[in-house]
């Protein structure tokens, strides 16, 4: 009698406790990205125009007759990020799932008053990964979501990508939303985010991923521009291609471009009565993609040249964007991260004026480049 | 787990108070003939004969005179080869004892020694005897004036002839089967194994059947504790009939409760072979091509006999998809389920989106769906398997159109769920014993129903659950797991791999070998020292 009482019990126990986190999966309405941008006509209790874009997935795997639009792009104001998301599933049939969203994007205006009150959603939210790629965008958010044509259905997807291939210009420093907020809290260290603007060319719209948004605390204060961007990939060991254009030894005015195939950087810190002094060795390779006219590779004097206008070209960036950080006071590459890391005492006494030693702090790049290859050919295209 | 042990237990006792009531007797049907002896008149043991038999129509009673003395034949017909009786037995007694000069002193033992043309030739004087050899096929001979009959051996019925066994098919190997004959089947053994220490030990089971059993192992290699241990759980098993060897298999597998086959059965004689030189025990019954094999592990059963005959790349990867196959077959319906329904951040987004196409639209929830289907399919397959082959044929077109495309198209599952499904159903004939297959397909609807409550997570406790189940199982003393679960390096040489037979030098520890060695070290095959290669 007892155990048929307990089989019951299991019995019950499966049947009716179980289940209770059940969402079946067509109840779901997949969110691909999350927006925010500044609501102009709002007053203080929705300042905030909120939007998400939501897949439909029939259209995007094919399963539908085609002409079906393959997402949606839901819009709704308010001040706190849950409570407006909730009430936006007031007008959804379904329920919003974000474990799958891939982007975040925050409008220009919204960064300069700050975001932290808007990303501890994220971090509270258990459905959003850590990997979702934050994108700050010049212009308005709701734009871009329409913003891709063609090919790639779903313009969050697309961002997505597009943040994934940014390695091949490296003009913008990528960032996560994780690695964001850690950069943020993180003593001694500004964090940055990619920039994403939607552009008209010859009334095509495109969304182009570029540049450097760069954050004081949480607030946006200035921009990276492309060498800048590329100049703070190298210094941080992100750098995983790109392209440089040197200037041709032999012709002046012309330009040669050089991908990079691989690079390192080595910091070292030195105290010099009690002065902190930093010193970059950035080791890069490069292969020469386009070399329109002048330049005999069979020489090995060809090279040694190359190699010093590649390095010239890569001390450039990273001297555009000391020149630039420095401006602005913000320390995006994390230096003062490095002496607190390397000489934490010292630190103690830099902390509390970080942004002004920060510009005048000594650094010392030093540039080790060299050209690998010249591709398939020896020669250029002569006709005769 | 505990619930199950505990039922077991008291089953268990329950049997050991009937057994000590009545041990040692298990009286068969022709039993209470025991005490009656012939009575040396022909004519009344004829009549008593035909009293207890009450005369059916296959019984052949041929009266004759035997130098004058009157005696008797008595056979079934059917069960006797007609030609041997007439040849061997009729003839010689009834012709050329008259063309003999007188009649003998003795005549019963000129009978038994002298004119008899019959290769086995037993003697008895209780009915309860002869009538067993009669009705198993034996010619009784009586005599008047002797209260000892004579039981010839002409044996010949209507059998299946040896042929290619019909459910452990292999590409490469012998095409013999066992058959429904006993003497065959103990044959076809002998007939791989020419030892002097091959054993056959022959009992019989059954009030009603009295169906031969024979436990067949190697004297020199098996276990002597493993085959006391068989010996006393088939003589312990008290049942009227004996009709298929899955009848012994219920009586003597270690746990009753556990939905894990603890006995192997093969149709084929040279995996019952390969089994008895590892120390394994056969046991035979008349009346099915099946041959049991214990004890066993669990690893066993994904293997297949062509494992050891192909060359070991192949039987190595085989044996891995098998492996694959069986997880496959038990977790894949619930692992679908979990994700689907919880934890819907594990797929691929592309994949995700893939899924709720096909999904939208479903009336019911991943559960059903997959509940429905499964049923489904299992009901195919049943249907399949037990009509005649024409409409099987019929059955699986059905099969194929209906669940694969029509209720696709009507929107009553998604084509995700039929994919899952059918990949469940072609992993689960992977599995080349079909007693594992059966397991894996229950306990297959047990993770499903706690997937569908608890997520990941109950399908988690499914698989811990079975993993200590299968930890607790025993089969005739070894433990199920083997060489897996208590481990040994040296087992491993045949489990989920199989080494070249070059490198199996010893035979699998577990089963307890008296010898363990069987191949001879440093046998790798290669160049002579000195040459070179090409």
């Amino acid at each position: 009698m007892k155990k048929i009482f307990l089989l019951f019990f299991i019995l019950i126990l499966t049947l009716t406790f179980g289940c209770w986190s059940r969402m079946e999966l067509e109840d779901l309405a997949i969110v691909q990205g999350v927006g925010v941008d500044k609501n102009e006509q709002g007053k203080e209790k929705d300042r905030y125009l909120f939007s998400v874009q939501v897949v439909n997935p029939p259209a995007v795997s094919g399963k539908s007759g085609g002409g079906e639009q393959s997402y949606v792009v839901r819009i709704i104001s308010g001040e706190l990020f849950f409570t407006s998301l909730r009430e936006m599933n007031m007008e959804t049939p379904l329920r919003l799932y974000y474990a799958h969203n891939r982007v975040i994007l925050i409008s220009e205006d919204v960064a300069k008053e700050g975001v932290k009150d808007l990303l501890d959603f994220f971090e509270r939210n258990p459905q959003f990964r850590r990997d979702n790629y934050l994108l700050i965008v010049k212009g308005k958010a709701v734009e871009v979501w329409d913003g891709f044509p063609g090919i790639v259905k779903v313009p969050a997807i697309a961002l997505y990508d597009l943040a994934q291939k940014s390695f091949l210009t490296a003009e913008a420093g990528i960032m996560e939303l994780g690695e964001f907020i850690k950069l943020m809290e993180e003593e001694g260290v500004d964090s940055y985010a990619p920039g994403v603007k939607l552009l008209q060319k010859q009334k095509r719209k495109n969304i182009r991923v570029f540049q450097s948004a760069l954050f004081k605390k949480d607030k946006l204060v200035g921009w990276l521009n492309e060498e800048q961007s590329r100049g703070l990939l190298i210094i941080t060991n992100k750098v995983k291609g790109g392209i440089t254009e040197i200037t041709n030894p032999v012709k002046k005015e012309q330009k040669l471009s050089v991908e990079l195939e691989k690079s390192t950087a080595n910091w070292q810190l030195k105290v010099v009565n009690g002065q902190p002094q930093i010193k970059i060795l950035v080791e890069t390779d490069g292969i020469i993609t386009e070399a329109p006219d002048g330049l005999d590779f069979s020489k090995k004097e060809t090279f040694t040249e190359l190699d010093r206008e590649y390095a010239k070209a890569v001390r450039h960036d990273i001297l555009m964007f000391l020149q630039k950080t420095r401006e602005l006071g913000v320390d995006p590459a994390g230096f003062g991260r490095f002496i607190y890391r390397e000489n934490p005492k010292l630190w103690q006494e830099l902390k509390d004026d970080w942004a002004e030693e920060y510009k005048n702090l000594a650094i010392q790049v030093s540039i080790k480049a060299r050209i690998l290859r010249n591709g398939m050919t020896t020669m250029s295209i002569k006709p005769r | 787990m505990g619930l199950w042990q505990k039922l077991s237990v008291k089953i268990k006792a329950s049997k050991k108070k009937t057994e000590g009531q009545k041990k040692d007797e298990k009286p068969s049907r022709l039993s209470p003939y025991q005490e009656k002896l012939f009575s040396g008149q022909v004519s009344k043991d004829i009549e008593e004969i035909k009293k207890i038999l009450g005369s059916p129509s296959d019984l052949v009673v041929r009266e004759f005179n035997y130098y004058g003395i009157p005696a008797a034949a008595v056979m079934i017909d059917g069960l006797v080869d007609k030609v041997t009786v007439v040849e061997g037995i009729l003839k010689p007694l009834m012709l050329e004892a008259r063309i003999a000069k007188a009649l003998p002193e003795n005549p019963y033992k000129s009978l038994r020694d002298e004119m008899l043309a019959i290769s086995e030739i037993k003697e008895t004087n209780n009915f309860s005897e002869f009538l067993l050899a009669v009705l198993s096929g034996e010619v009784g001979l009586i005599l008047e004036k002797n209260t000892t009959a004579l039981l010839a051996s002409a044996k010949g019925w209507a059998a299946r002839s040896v042929s290619e066994p019909m459910n452990e098919v292999v590409v490469r190997g012998p095409q013999e089967g066992f058959t429904e004959t006993l003497r065959v089947n103990t044959a076809l053994i002998r007939r791989r194994i020419r030892s002097p220490h091959l054993r056959f030990e022959s009992l019989k089971i059954g009030r009603t059947s009295q169906t031969d059993v024979v436990i067949a192992y190697l004297e020199d290699i098996a276990d002597a504790k493993i085959v006391e241990e068989v010996r006393t759980r088939l003589s312990r098993i008290d049942i009227d009939a004996v009709l298929e060897s899955g009848y012994l298999e219920e009586f003597i597998e270690d746990d009753p409760f556990n939905i894990f086959p603890q006995v192997k059965h093969t149709e084929r004689p040279d995996k019952a072979v390969a089994d008895m030189l590892e120390g394994k025990v056969v046991i035979l019954t008349d009346g099915t091509p099946m041959a049991l094999v214990v004890p066993t592990t669990f690893t066993e059963f994904f293997q297949a006999a062509e494992d050891y005959y192909e060359k070991y790349f192949l039987s190595n990867f085989l044996r891995a998809i098998r492996l694959i196959s069986f997880f496959l077959a038990m977790f894949l319906p619930s692992l679908y389920i979990a994700i689907i329904t919880f934890h819907q951040e594990m797929i691929p987004t592309e994949l995700l989106l893939n899924i709720w196409a096909s999904r939208s639209g479903v009336p019911f929830p991943a559960f059903v769906e997959a509940l429905l289907m499964e049923i489904a399919f299992e009901a195919l397959r049943e249907a399949g398997v037990r009509l005649p082959r024409p409409v099987g044929q019929a059955v699986s077109i059905v099969g194929a159109l209906i669940i694969g495309q029509a209720a696709v198209e009507a929107g009553i599952v998604s084509t995700s769920m039929v994919i899952v499904v059918a990949i469940t159903g072609i992993a689960s004939f992977a599995i080349p014993a079909f007693n594992m297959a059966i397991a894996a397909r229950i306990y297959r609807f047990i993770i499903m129903l706690l997937a569908a409550s608890f997520g990941m997570f109950g399908l988690m406790i499914g698989f811990i659950f079975l993993v200590i189940m299968l930890c607790n199982t025993r089969s005739f003393g070894v433990p199920y797991l083997a060489p897996l679960a208590p481990f040994s390096l040296s087992a491993q040489k045949d489990t989920a791999a199989r080494v070249p037979w070059w490198l199996m030098i010893k035979r699998p520890k577990h089963y307890r070998p008296q010898e363990e060695r069987r191949v001879k070290e440093g046998l790798m095959p290669g160049f002579p020292e000195g040459e070179k290669r090409g």
